[in-house]
């Protein structure tokens, strides 16, 4: 964590060597998102392009930000991420696609070295999370991770969209009492 | 305007924004809006920092080797990596090699005791006990070593013989709250502190602040009315 935060702040005063080095450590977790996000090889290596020439640009500004340098990053790419998914005419089908709805990779129970990389704020979430009903929780992970509107939502999970709203407005409100 | 001021609409939003459930037009008109509301940036902020480590629980996925061949040729940085060497490598030039090596294992010996220290910004949201309506926002920065203060027009009541006075309370009850100063109804509202009471802030549970008489001398403790308290929390 301290690696990268160190890394990003060089970045951001023009080290170059910095910058290589924090592409290579940070972006298979953001490929990965973009990944899940876009569902298009193609399309998810131009965001992370875009998200490193962003990363680039604005890294100067990362020494007053609150966050690590891991989660500013994630932050910028995923946005870059939603934006490029709103610009598209014609949003990627998710309903048959297994492996999307069942979000098994997001395991409550992750490998140890992935806590450790997200910290305490990490843990809390996950804590939270697991608080939540399985729906409501399965609505949440869906959307960070697929960037899926309600409607989408409720097309892949075959409910009504105001159970769905419902369940997503309930569960963030849990998640903000927990949180908090 | 005013649902964006009231707290359990707007953190909703904040929270539908980070998650990106918050679409369409809903979307661009939150941007607008956190463009001029500094509270509503803070609190969306703080809401995608505790949704992102989200992303640390997928498989990694090794990019090929032509993004960052796109990313090096866009921002031309093949070109500028002679020039801005790293701050190791610019060592090399001055001190021999086993100081080089001494000051590197001192660097990393450093960044590992960090771990886990202070954080560098801390945030209260405060609310007011009576208007349910009305919050603000305190948040303590060391990178400037200041306290600044965001709020919607009209948070602070305009009284001409009473002073907005803010207050942080020890999370030890057995302490004194300490008066950090007084806040303007208007114009900018920020307070310059110093490393001590930064350092304070570690143990500090909330920020409040009280209408205090402007006849009567400053006092220890709060004599007025508090009209707005939230906990500090370090982001």
């Amino acid at each position: 964590m301290e690696l990268l935060n160190e890394l990003l702040q060089r970045s951001g005063q023009g080290d170059a060597t910095a910058f290589r080095q924090l592409y290579d450590t940070a972006s298979p977790r953001l490929f990965a998102l973009c990944k899940r996000l876009l569902r298009d090889e193609a399309l998810a290596e131009d965001v992370l392009q875009e998200g490193f020439v962003k990363i680039w640009h604005h890294a100067a500004q990362f020494a007053a930000s609150k966050a690590s340098a891991m989660t500013w990053m994630t932050t910028i790419v995923r946005n870059q991420a939603l934006d490029k998914l709103r610009q598209r005419q014609s949003r990627p089908t998710i309903a048959e696609d297994v492996e999307y709805e069942t979000l098994e990779f997001a395991s409550l129970a992750p490998e140890p070295d992935a806590l450790q990389q997200s910290g305490e704020d990490a843990e809390r979430l996950l804590h939270c999370l697991e608080q939540l009903k399985p729906e409501q929780r399965e609505c949440i992970l869906q959307a960070f991770y697929h960037g899926q509107t309600h409607e989408e939502l409720a097309h892949s999970l075959a409910k009504p969209l105001g159970t769905v709203k419902a369940w997503i407005r309930r569960g963030l409100e849990q998640l903000r009492g927990c949180l908090q | 305007m005013k649902r964006y001021q009231n707290p359990d609409i707007f953190e909703h939003l904040a929270m539908s924004y980070a998650l990106g459930t918050l679409q369409g037009k809903a979307r661009l008109r939150f941007e607008k809006l956190m463009g001029k509301h500094l509270y509503l940036r803070a609190v969306t902020h703080a809401y995608q920092q505790q949704f992102a480590p989200l992303a640390n629980l997928l498989p990694a996925e090794q990019p090929p080797a032509r993004v960052w061949n796109a990313i090096s040729k866009e921002l031309q940085l093949g070109k500028t990596t002679a020039r801005q060497k790293s701050w190791l490598a610019g060592l090399w030039r001055y001190v021999p090699v086993a100081a080089v090596a001494s000051i590197a294992a001192s660097a990393v010996t450093v960044l590992l005791l960090n771990t886990g220290n202070q954080p560098s910004v801390y945030m209260a949201n405060m609310k007011s006990p009576l208007q349910q309506d009305k919050m603000m926002v305190a948040m303590v920065y060391q990178e400037t070593m200041e306290i600044a203060f965001d709020m919607p027009t009209g948070a602070l009541p305009v009284k001409d013989d009473m002073m907005p006075t803010v207050w942080c309370i020890p999370k030890d009850s057995t302490q004194p709250p300490m008066r950090m100063g007084t806040l303007t109804a208007k114009g900018e509202n920020r307070m310059p502190i110093d490393k001590a009471t930064w350092k304070t802030m570690a143990n500090i549970s909330q920020f409040a602040i009280s209408l205090e008489p402007m006849d009567k001398p400053p006092s220890d403790t709060p004599q007025g009315e508090v009209i707005f308290n939230g906990e500090l929390a370090a982001l």
